[in-house]
């Protein structure tokens, strides 16, 4: 479903990522996890065309993906951005309608529906502005903002960062919903336990390269992981 | 007091309140004062007048194809001046250098057009006051402010209410992650200058109703960046309350103390703002980059 081949980005004399393949299948969750500055941010930025590479390709639906980030939305990749980026100053449901900007008429509002009985939550804090909700509120605005349009493959970067560990378990379930749902999953996690048990595939980024690659199972159990990633 | 002084006073409060929004809507959405606002008004109320003795048509016409050309006008400015710059997001800075070249643009067009000469709109109206409940009033100035209101009112509803309206705050907000939304950015920024544009067509009309059409009338663009500083800078409810409040003040202070002093009041008033609450009557908090 996304095959990206030998990428390679740069801001400016900084090479952010080097010679990087993944693949992700219909149904999966693939996870990627890596240690800060990896490039892990810069991976999905490439694959929503915020960011441009200075050479390979990244494929979805065995078409190159579109160069501007609204079109690949339109292509059926959502992207949602490391810190949650709600619009603080719309309300809960303004920021649902703007995740669901293409959606027309009746499909938009259904869909609201879909996602508020996902997220009763959010319901209830409908007319709220979003910079005034809690960070877990905010994370699963930002997941459900997403929702929105309908994704074939929806982009998550860091989505338990800095969050209670009660709340974490909440946004890894939801993770594995969203997969049962039918939508593909690519994740960006620190949280490489977690990250690991929960996905089909995983992908070890370091330093801009992949440096390991396997089933979750795999990489739970391998030594190098276990001690760079599981705290021994 | 009499009520055709409150009357005129609302007229050009609510005519600021259209400058001040046509400036805000860009202010919210580059983050920068666009100093060419001012020129615009200038530039699409000769084209309106021109249009007037051309064809000798009434009044909505001329307002139609004013706010038209306006729109228009903005939207190429935004091309030409505005966009490498956004797409760089290079210092803000150049914003400001290029909004002001572009502003001197335009008057220095209408200067060549019409010459340094005042104009004055033809008669749209038979009889210029109407007669309501006993009280007599202008009736520029009852057309002026209904009209305004009007415009105002369908600027919050499209904001407010409409799925564009939406993807323009989402924008004002975030520019890279409404884009991640689906949102085309430079649609939206376009519209935005569409929509600024219309409205300094519109106030520049009725400035030019309400005074006498000159190359320099644009000038008058400071009222409404009194009134959105008074308002709170960014703040589009600001902006309308603080114009209305300008409006009001200035046609009060201008029959009490004489038209020489009344714009002394008007910057005292955006003094004592700016040192008392910077932050303007909404008090958005929204950061000026230039
Ligand atoms: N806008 C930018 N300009 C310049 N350098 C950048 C920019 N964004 C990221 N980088 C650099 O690119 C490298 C990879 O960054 P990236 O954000 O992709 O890492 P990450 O794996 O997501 O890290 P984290 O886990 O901290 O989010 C880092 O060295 C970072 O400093
Ligand atoms: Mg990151």
């Amino acid at each position: 479903m996304l095959k990206v081949t030998n990428l390679s980005a740069a801001y400016g004399h900084i090479q952010a990522l080097k010679d990087v393949s993944i693949e992700a299948e219909k149904g999966q969750i693939v996870s990627i996890i890596g240690s800060n500055g990896a490039g892990k941010s810069t991976l999905l930025r490439c694959i929503s065309s915020q960011v441009k590479p200075t050479s390979g390709t990244i494929e979805f639906l065995g078409k190159p993906i579109p160069d501007k980030p609204h079109k690949v939305v339109e292509a059926g990749i959502v992207h949602v951005p490391e810190g949650r980026r709600t619009f603080s100053g719309l309300t809960v449901e303004d920021n649902l309608l703007v995740g669901g900007y293409l959606l027309k008429g009746k499909e938009l509002y259904e869909n609201l529906e879909k996602n508020y009985n996902l997220f009763p939550k959010l319901r209830e804090r409908k007319s709220q502005y979003a910079g005034t909700l809690s960070g877990g509120e905010q994370q699963m605005l930002a997941i459900a903002r997403g929702l929105m349009a309908k994704p074939k493959l929806i982009l998550l970067d860091e989505p338990s960062l800095g969050l209670a560990p009660i709340i974490v378990n909440q946004v890894f379930n939801l993770i594995e919903q969203i997969r049962d749902s039918g939508v593909t999953v690519l994740l960006v996690e620190q949280n490489a336990r977690k990250a690991l048990s929960i996905c089909d595939k995983a992908y070890v980024l370091e330093n801009g390269r992949i440096t390991l690659s396997g089933t979750g199972c795999e990489l739970l159990n391998s030594d190098k992981v276990k001690k760079a990633y599981l705290g021994g | 007091m009499s009520i055709q002084i409150i009357i005129n006073g609302l007229a050009v409060g609510s005519v600021y309140a259209l400058i001040a929004t046509g400036f805000s809507l860009i202010f919210n959405i580059l983050k920068f004062s666009n100093f060419s606002h001012g020129a615009l008004m200038t530039l699409s109320a000769f084209i309106g007048y021109f249009f007037a003795v051309k064809t000798g048509s009434s009044l909505i016409p001329v307002i139609i194809v004013s706010m038209l050309a306006g729109g228009l006008v903005a939207y190429i400015g935004e091309f030409v001046a505005f966009r490498k710059i956004t797409l760089r997001s290079t210092s803000p800075v150049y914003y400001f250098v290029s909004s002001i070249t572009l502003g001197t643009l335009y008057e220095g067009i209408v200067t060549i057009w019409v010459g340094p000469n005042f104009y004055n709109y033809p008669r749209f109206f038979q009889s210029m006051v109407v007669n309501i409940g006993g009280f007599v009033i202008s009736k520029p100035d009852l057309i002026m402010f209904i009209s305004s209101c009007l415009a105002l009112a369908l600027l919050v509803i499209f904001i407010q209410k409409t799925r564009l309206g939406r993807a323009l705050r989402s924008v004002s907000f975030d520019r890279d992650t409404a884009g991640l939304m689906g949102i085309n950015v430079f649609g939206i920024i376009q519209l935005a200058f569409f929509i600024s544009g219309a409205l300094a067509g519109l106030s520049g009309v009725f400035l030019g109703i309400n005074y006498t059409l000159y190359p320099q009338l644009g000038n008058l663009v400071v009222k409404g960046f009194i009134a959105s500083v008074i308002g709170g800078l960014g703040s589009i409810f600001g902006a309308v309350v603080g114009a209305i409040l300008l409006g009001l003040t200035e046609t009060l202070l201008i029959n009490f103390v004489g038209s020489g002093y009344a714009p002394v009041f008007s910057f005292l008033i955006m003094l004592a703002f700016l040192l008392i609450r910077p932050q303007g009557i909404a008090g958005s908090n929204v950061q000026e980059k230039a």
